[in-house]
């Protein structure tokens, strides 16, 4: 006989991250229900974003306990963006770091089985260093019927614990997030010879030519542009007090590179994590992530150079 | 006819001091209100040599400040009983500008509306500086009001947590 230990070796003191993948109900259930009613014996608030499906069975299941978790959300309508989901987890991931010692997430993320896979994928490697030290348990649900073997594949590689049937386990799939996030950015290809190119020694030098760049049909993006360059050279600016900024077009995609001979990104993790609403840096960088529609970036002892991806509207 | 006016700023400002700098804050918007007219031309000369003393912050108090290397791109002028931000606010003129606010907060009694229609540009920099003059507002008991922000103004605003505030 096994006993079931719902979270293992974890003591409460610092990030655990799970991806259970589950078919049938009682699968689900099993895994699920333990998990819960062991959090609210230790008093443990719990947020749980999850489909109608996750919902329900925990309606069914819970009963009037159900009243005793923190949060019930839709998954169906928390898909914002990376950027803007991260934020509305981190709200919370923030407002109980300041209330407790210890909490539990239970989230599914259905969106990874839509286009948005790949760029939550990099949310949810990054969170496992940027979360190291938040005391909490995030049990993440996959259901097996809803999404492809691409989606399991890549859930594999971002939850550094699965689950073996009584007991979470290390998984042997999870990868470095580092190396997981470089390999899922788009590849680094050369710079066209068509490539317009200008050293900028001013953030105003630089939104002069960015503005410049887009007389051709991107004036609906042109706030966006504007603003995300602006950001990436005060960052290149305040390094290496000198930039240059490419920019080529390629099909529907605006590329805007900013170089710098600066030292590089000393964490590649940058604009993936949430900045704290106080006055550390990192927004800058947050922000031009966000604003964009993809983003790379290259480091070598020479600099370091970042692309930013805009999708003609 | 253009007309044109000197405007002469009292030789004790140069001096410095917190009442004299406020008092120039002050008699600047207030020159703005009076003056404010396409056919006025009022240039108001300050010696060079003042700059980097606490008075600096005149550069963002005249909409055509004229300065050899540095040029304004921000300025804060009277705008009925509040305040407004036109042009672009960026990380080359945040210090000003927080200058400028954090001695209007100093000076007010009352709450304040800060007019953001005609601002054009803002960073996360300058955001911050506008969290932390709102923050110098509140910390007196009144508030700093930033109302009407353009989407691409409120994008950094958002980035803050400001001090209580109904916009």
């Amino acid at each position: 006989v096994t006993t079931l230990r719902p979270t293992g070796e974890w003591d409460g003191s610092s990030f655990a991250h799970e991806g259970f993948v589950f078919g049938s109900d009682s699968e689900l259930t099993d895994r699920v229900v333990p998990f819960i009613e062991e959090g609210l014996s230790r008093n443990e608030p719990i947020l749980v974003v999850g489909s109608e499906r996750v919902r329900q069975m925990l309606l069914d299941e819970l009963g009037g306990n159900a009243d005793r978790l923190a949060g019930l959300a839709a998954s169906e309508q928390w898909w914002q963006g990376g950027h803007d989901t991260i934020a509305a987890f981190d709200e919370y991931m923030r407002a109980f770091q300041a209330s407790v010692p210890s909490w539990r997430l239970v989230g599914e993320p259905i969106w990874i089985g839509d286009d948005y896979g790949r760029e939550w994928s990099r949310f949810e490697s990054a969170l496992n260093v940027f979360y190291a030290d938040m005391p909490c348990y995030s049990l993440c649900l996959h259901d097996r019927q809803r999404l492809s073997a691409d989606a399991l594949d890549v859930a594999a590689r971002t939850h550094p614990l699965r689950w073996d049937g009584s007991a979470p386990m290390e998984a042997v799939a999870y990868e470095d997030p580092a190396e997981f996030i470089a390999s899922v950015a788009p590849p680094w290809t050369p710079r066209p010879a068509n490539a317009s190119t200008a050293t900028v020694f001013t953030v105003r030098d630089a939104r002069r030519v960015v503005g410049s760049a887009l007389m051709d049909g991107w004036a609906s993006r042109a706030d966006d542009i504007t603003l995300a360059v602006h950001e990436l050279v005060a960052n290149a600016l305040r390094e290496a007090g000198v930039a240059e900024v490419a920019s080529w077009a390629s099909d529907d995609m605006l590329v805007i590179e900013i170089s710098d001979g600066g030292r590089g990104l000393t964490d590649p993790l940058r604009g993936y994590a949430p900045p704290s609403k106080n006055f550390e840096g990192g927004r800058g960088m947050w922000l031009a992530w966000n604003l964009a529609d993809d983003a790379a970036s290259m480091s070598s002892p020479a600099g370091t150079s970042i692309r930013v991806f805009f999708r003609r509207d | 006819v253009t007309p044109r006016g000197t405007v002469e700023v009292p030789a004790q400002t140069h001096r410095g001091g917190p009442r004299w700098q406020r008092s120039l804050q002050t008699y600047e918007r207030d020159a703005f209100e009076l003056f404010d007219n396409p056919n006025v031309t009022v240039p108001c000369p300050y010696d060079g040599v003042l700059d980097g003393t606490p008075i600096c912050p005149i550069t963002v108090l005249h909409p055509a400040h004229r300065r050899v290397g540095k040029k304004s791109a921000v300025h804060l002028r009277s705008h009925g009983q509040g305040l407004a931000l036109h042009g672009e606010l960026d990380l080359m003129e945040t210090e000003d500008i927080l200058a400028s606010l954090s001695d209007i907060a100093e000076a007010t009694d009352r709450d304040m509306r800060l007019d953001l229609s005609e601002l054009t540009f803002l960073d996360v920099a300058g955001a911050r500086s506008l969290v932390l003059a709102a923050t110098s507002f509140s910390s007196r008991g009144h508030q700093l009001q930033l109302v009407n922000a353009r989407p691409i103004v409120r994008r950094c605003l958002d980035l803050f947590d400001f001090p209580e505030q109904d916009t």
